[in-house]
């Protein structure tokens, strides 16, 4: 095990390299130039002159690259050309913000998936379970920005309900949280529970017909107790791992949910800071959402080698 | 786009007596009398008389100006708050305590006070103070300075700052801050807006402590825009802006969580006691405008800085709305007279009778607003009533003029940051492609549309210009009303225009810059480079408990005399 | 819909000689997916909006560009069944437009990632080695990077506007053709009417395209249903963040976003709009999944990319 961890932590420089020229080059190819996003329309050519020596707009691009890189391994990440914030905090501040998104999209994902596919597994010729093949079909389908748009209109403005914007801080106030999360929490949540309920019908159908289901049953267990008990947990296990592999889902849903509903995480961050040309802001959170990816999938290949072994050796 | 402007008022005379016609009408809402025991009920009480008047004594309104000046109903009847908070405060005694939560458009990013985007407005005059105020007529009042002296011949002016006031450090306000402060302004890296507002200044000389002298280059019938733009901040404090901010305003600055939330605290050494009246004073940052009136619904903040126009009337009943400063900005389409097909004139002035000033009013601007063919907004000494008619809507006179050339074309560019330009874009297209004009419209982030803004790399763009409302010449500092430098007319603005802005500036005398004033409207309507189209209102959103709001002629907030009446 | 009994008789042939093993028995795409009911009915839901589409001048019943001012924000009534919006256009008439550019971004973008990514997984399933793991790796950034984040990159780079939304969203499916066909490459190859057509004495073009391709042709089909409607929500997120489709025309995303500011004046706005892009993602979906089914143990499994949005 611990030389299969080296091995695939070893694999994983080129593409993190790459990653970062990429990311680094790719925000050198937008038009645009971030001097002017700082000074205003009304800056005189002296001025812009200036300010682009001072933020070192005017050295070679390989030149920048490489200083980008040697400040960004050593932790730096610069400082906003918009904000003069450090990046760093920045992150810092927007991460925790839209984790608790995610985590409650999560939640609120597992909380309809994992009923809706046991349901679907376990009577998939009832009324109900036909209705959870509608539920998936439409929930795959909806966008999430015009799920967004109906949440808002029914429970924010016609039954006035729930909020339809702001941030709190779970630990500051969890009731007050719970209830600004639930709205951008479904909207984002929807499409990942459609994916999580398909996989854990898939995978409980597998784990049904295995030997030890078929014994349990045989040894007259009741079939609330089979499934739970037995098929459940060992259906579970590869539906959790799923979970990471939908992050890149989440990344790309927080940039539209928040924008509707005006939740100040990660997503709104890099959605301003690529309509105000903000270089560091864009570079160091596609460079997180690319490593965390790349993590991420790490985590979940090593948890399947842990879990099935054959993969180690393949 | 010219949102993040500097702040200059008017200064001259012979404005004050149709200001105080408007200012009338705003108080009164119309129809009522005008007898000089209402108008002083409507003139705030100010906190100390100025021991040196800057402009001569006011006329008493005439009636005639009155008849030509039809206050228009929209500002009339919405405008309650319109009033200096000061009366307010003097009517009720004001509760102390509280906080108060108001939402911000987007991030500080800054608080340095000569740097101004447009989330800047409801921050900087509650942090910093200016060394002049203006009440709702644009006279000036005391500020940090308590009296100040115009020498007769224009060219410079005498401060007598008031003694006492700190800043937050616990620095004490002197005229060497004051020198300071002129001395970043006029730096290429520290100046920002202020920059252009005080290139007319020669230098600024600290007579003794508490006494500084600033001379300006030549005669300047602007002196006490530059008074009132002028936030003193603290020298010691200068390096650090970018994180904290450092005045000697009514609130103290406490913390900033970027991206979240500005956190300020009562000044109780506030030289303009009682005020302020609540201890904290709390800032939101939101995302958009909609985000930041659905707070104010469901009582996150207490003031919604930006109430879109479709917006108004919806919230009217439930909350206190307060129009602001009517024509702080004008909506306009810019003109490349230099790109054909429009450097033809007649096509320039084609765009003036094709475009539907009162459909983009009624349509994109929910009638918070009102139509305009000058960018002088009706407080401004050059607004001229007579020209309201040059130009109608009127297509068969804009197919006319564009000579029955068919297959005309041209791109509109605008920033796609703000919808209302890309709605009147739409209104233009539409009703150009009835007389065989196309319109191709391309949208552009804030940087690019900037960014071709200012190289004149355009051929037609929505956008709207600031200062207004100020000394007429100060449109001068919008880009595209430049003398020199201008985007698309280069070091050589038409000679009329540029003759007009040299006389209206090089004169103090009411009558020659009246004269002045007139050949400016003249040149800018005939060139047709800059197509005005409506004013542009901001309207605030307040709970019905939030009592003695007010704002500046630039729309700055202003919160000291807010008090909570719960 | 036949694309794989055009099958080039080539391979057919060849492999005819070589038994035991055969390729994949044919027996016509289409016909198997008359098995599916809800697959056809995907299938003529989206025949259906081709037609609008196409007829979009004959079905509406007003210009969609139109302006009637005086008419702002009318609820849906018989003369405008959608409504009007801010510049009193005919809603209806816009999401018939609408459906044109819909349409249209998902058969570009299909094109797009179909010719770059086709022939990539080929190349490199193919030849293998630096410049296989190379292009991988490159593929690996690109799904690294969640669609929608790396299509706003792009739109970044290239401006706003339909064409380019077209193009961002075509770039976004690369990938995935990409290691689909790599996949089937690397299984193909390995295979006894490969390995026999390869003793014949052909280049490695033909084997490619005219031996491997035809026989990894399904997979590649389904992939084509899935790209177009992830294409189809991507250039309407787009659209939505006000990235994609220019004002005035008529963009579904672009309808809903502007509609998104007018909850309270015109509820109805966006939901028409909203319906339209959901029903054709359905559908699309929806046959995705039918071919999938009507195809199943052929080749690699289909590449069900994240959804964009």
């Amino acid at each position: 095990m611990g030389k299969y961890i080296v091995l695939r932590l070893v694999q994983l420089l080129p593409v993190l390299l790459l990653a970062s020229v990429a990311v680094w080059l790719m925000i050198y190819l937008i038009p645009g130039d971030p001097a002017i996003a700082l000074l205003g329309p009304d800056v005189t050519p002296e001025q812009l002159a200036r300010a682009r020596e001072r933020m070192g707009l005017d050295q070679p691009l390989p030149v920048q690259y490489a200083l980008w890189l040697g400040r960004v391994v050593q932790g730096d990440l610069g400082v906003s050309y918009v904000g003069s914030v450090p990046v760093r905090t920045m992150l810092a501040q927007r991460i925790p913000v839209t984790l608790q998104l995610t985590v409650a999209a999560l939640l609120v994902a597992l909380a309809i998936a994992a009923p809706l596919g046991i349901l679907a597994a376990v009577r998939p010729r009832s009324w109900a379970g036909r209705l959870v093949t509608v539920y998936n079909t439409l929930a795959m389908a909806i966008p999430t920005f015009w799920l967004g748009i109906l949440l808002v209109l029914l429970f924010g403005l016609q039954l006035k309900w729930l909020p339809t914007s702001g941030f709190v801080p779970f630990w500051e106030d969890p009731g007050r949280a719970v209830r600004l999360l639930i709205l951008p929490a479904l909207t984002l949540g929807a499409y990942v529970s459609a994916v999580l309920a398909r996989f854990t019908r898939a995978a409980l159908l597998e784990t049904i017909s295995q030997d030890y289901v078929r014994t349990a049953r045989a040894k007259g267990l009741r079939e609330r107790s089979v499934i739970g008990v037995h098929a459940l947990r060992n259906a579970l296990i590869p539906v959790v791992t799923v979970v990471g592999l939908q992050f890149g889902a989440f990344m790309g849903g927080t940039v539209i949910t928040e924008a509707i509903f005006d939740y100040p995480g990660l997503g709104r961050m890099l959605l301003q800071a690529i309509l105000q040309r903000d270089y560091t802001v864009i570079q160091a959170t596609m460079l997180f959402v690319v490593f965390t990816f790349v993590l991420i999938n790490l985590l979940t290949d090593l948890l399947y080698a842990y879990l099935d072994p054959r993969i180690r050796y393949a | 786009m010219e949102s993040s402007r500097s702040v200059p008022v008017p200064s001259a005379a012979s404005r004050l007596s149709r200001r105080t016609v408007i200012r009338r009408a705003l108080c009164l809402g119309g129809g009522m009398a005008l007898g000089s025991g209402v108008l002083a009920a409507c003139t705030p009480a100010s906190p100390a008389a100025p021991t040196a008047a800057p402009a001569k004594p006011t006329d008493a309104p005439k009636p005639a100006a009155a008849a030509t000046t039809p206050p228009k109903p929209a500002a009339a009847e919405q405008a309650p708050a319109a009033k200096p908070a000061a009366t307010t405060a003097a009517a009720v005694p004001a509760r102390r305590g509280g906080t108060l939560t108001v939402g911000l458009p987007a991030d500080a990013l800054t608080f340095d006070p000569f740097s101004l985007s447009f989330q800047h407005f409801p921050l900087v005059q509650n942090m910093y103070d200016t060394l002049i105020r203006y009440d709702h007529d644009l006279k000036p009042l005391p500020g940090l300075a308590e009296s100040w002296t115009i020498a007769p011949d224009g060219q410079s002016v005498t401060l007598q700052l008031r003694k006492g006031v700190k800043f937050q450090s616990g620095r004490e306000l002197d005229a060497d801050a004051v020198v300071k402060n002129f001395e970043k302004a006029a730096d290429k890296d520290r100046g920002f807006n202020m920059l252009p507002a005080v290139a007319n200044v020669d230098g600024v000389t600290a007579l003794d402590g508490s006494t500084a002298r600033i001379a300006f280059k030549k005669v300047s019938p602007e002196i006490t825009d530059v008074l009132q733009a002028m936030s003193i901040v603290d020298p010691s404090g200068m390096d650090d802006l970018k994180t904290r901010a450092a005045g000697s305003g009514p609130f103290r600055f406490v913390e900033w969580a970027p991206g979240d939330r500005i956190v300020l605290e009562r000044n109780a050494d506030y030289w303009n006691a009682p005020a302020p009246y609540v201890d904290r004073l709390i800032y939101k940052v939101f995302g958009d405008s909609d985000a930041m009136v659905a707070a104010l619904q469901s009582g996150i903040i207490d003031i919604c800085t930006s109430v879109p126009p479709k917006d108004v009337a919806r919230l009217g009943g439930d909350f206190t709305i307060v129009r602001g400063y009517p024509g702080a900005l004008t909506y306009e389409l810019r003109i490349n007279p230099t790109n054909p097909p429009f450097d033809r004139k007649e096509v320039r002035q084609a765009m003036q009778y094709a475009i539907d000033r009162q459909g983009v009013v009624d349509s994109v601007l929910f009638g918070v607003s009102q139509p305009t063919v000058q960018p002088f907004s009706q407080a401004s000494a050059a607004h001229d009533p007579s020209i309201a008619a040059r130009y109608p809507f009127d297509l068969n006179t804009a197919r006319e003029l564009l000579g029955g050339a068919s297959g005309l074309k041209a791109e509109a560019i605008f920033n796609s940051q703000f919808p209302e330009l890309q709605a009147i874009a739409q209104v233009l297209k539409a009703d150009l492609a009835k007389i065989g004009f196309e319109l191709d419209l391309v949208p552009l982030d804030a940087t690019q549309a900037t960014r071709r803004l200012l190289a004149g790399e355009f051929q037609i763009t929505p956008s709207f210009s600031g200062n207004t409302q100020k000394y007429p010449t100060r449109i001068a500092l919008n880009s595209i009303y430049r003398t020199a430098n201008n985007p698309v007319w280069g070091d050589n603005p038409p000679k009329a225009y540029v003759d007009a802005l040299n006389d209206a500036n090089g004169t103090i005398d009411p009558a020659r810059q009246k004269e002045a004033f007139a050949k400016l409207n003249a040149a800018l309507l005939d060139e047709s480079w800059v197509v005005n189209v409506a004013y542009r209102q901001s309207a605030f959103g307040l709970a019905k408990y939030v009592k003695g709001f007010d704002f500046t002629v630039d729309d700055m907030i202003v919160l000291e005399n807010v008090s909570l009446d719960r | 819909m036949s694309v794989t009994a055009a099958q080039t008789p080539g391979a057919s042939a060849v492999a005819a000689d070589s038994r035991p093993s055969e390729p994949p028995a044919n027996r016509g795409t289409f016909g198997r997916l008359r098995g599916q009911r809800a697959g056809m009915a995907g299938l003529t839901a989206l025949l259906l909006l081709a037609v609008l589409a196409l007829a979009a001048p004959i079905v509406a019943p007003r210009d969609p560009l139109a302006q009637d001012r005086a008419d702002q924000f009318k609820a849906p009534s018989l003369a405008n069944p959608f409504g009007t919006d801010e510049f009193g256009r005919d809603i209806f008439s816009r999401v018939v437009y609408g459906a044109r550019l819909s349409l249209l971004t998902g058969a570009v973008a299909v094109l797009i990632a179909g010719l770059a990514g086709v022939p990539l997984g080929l190349l490199g399933g193919f030849f293998g080695g630096w410049v296989d793991a190379l292009t991988m790796r490159v593929l690996d950034f690109l799904l690294a990077v969640p669609a929608i984040l790396l299509a706003m990159v792009i739109i970044a780079i290239l401006g706003p506007g339909s064409l380019n939304a077209m193009l961002a969203v075509g770039i976004v499916g690369v990938p995935a053709f990409a290691r689909l066909t790599r996949a089937s490459t690397l299984a193909l190859k390995q295979r006894d009417f490969v390995l026999a057509t390869r003793a014949l004495g052909v280049g490695p073009f033909y084997l490619m395209f005219r031996t491997i391709l035809p026989n990894a042709v399904n997979p590649i089909l389904v992939q084509v249903a899935v790209t177009a409607s992830v294409a189809m929500l991507l250039e309407a997120a787009l659209s939505f963040l006000g990235l994609g489709t220019k004002p005035p025309d008529p963009s579904w995303g672009s309808m809903l976003n502007t509609g998104r500011s007018f909850l309270h004046q015109a509820p109805w706005y966006g939901l028409f709009p909203g319906i339209a892009i959901t029903g054709t993602v359905l559908s699309l979906n929806v046959v995705a999944d039918a071919l999938q089914a009507a195809l199943a143990g052929e080749g690699g499994t289909v590449n069900r990319t994240e959804r964009g949005a």
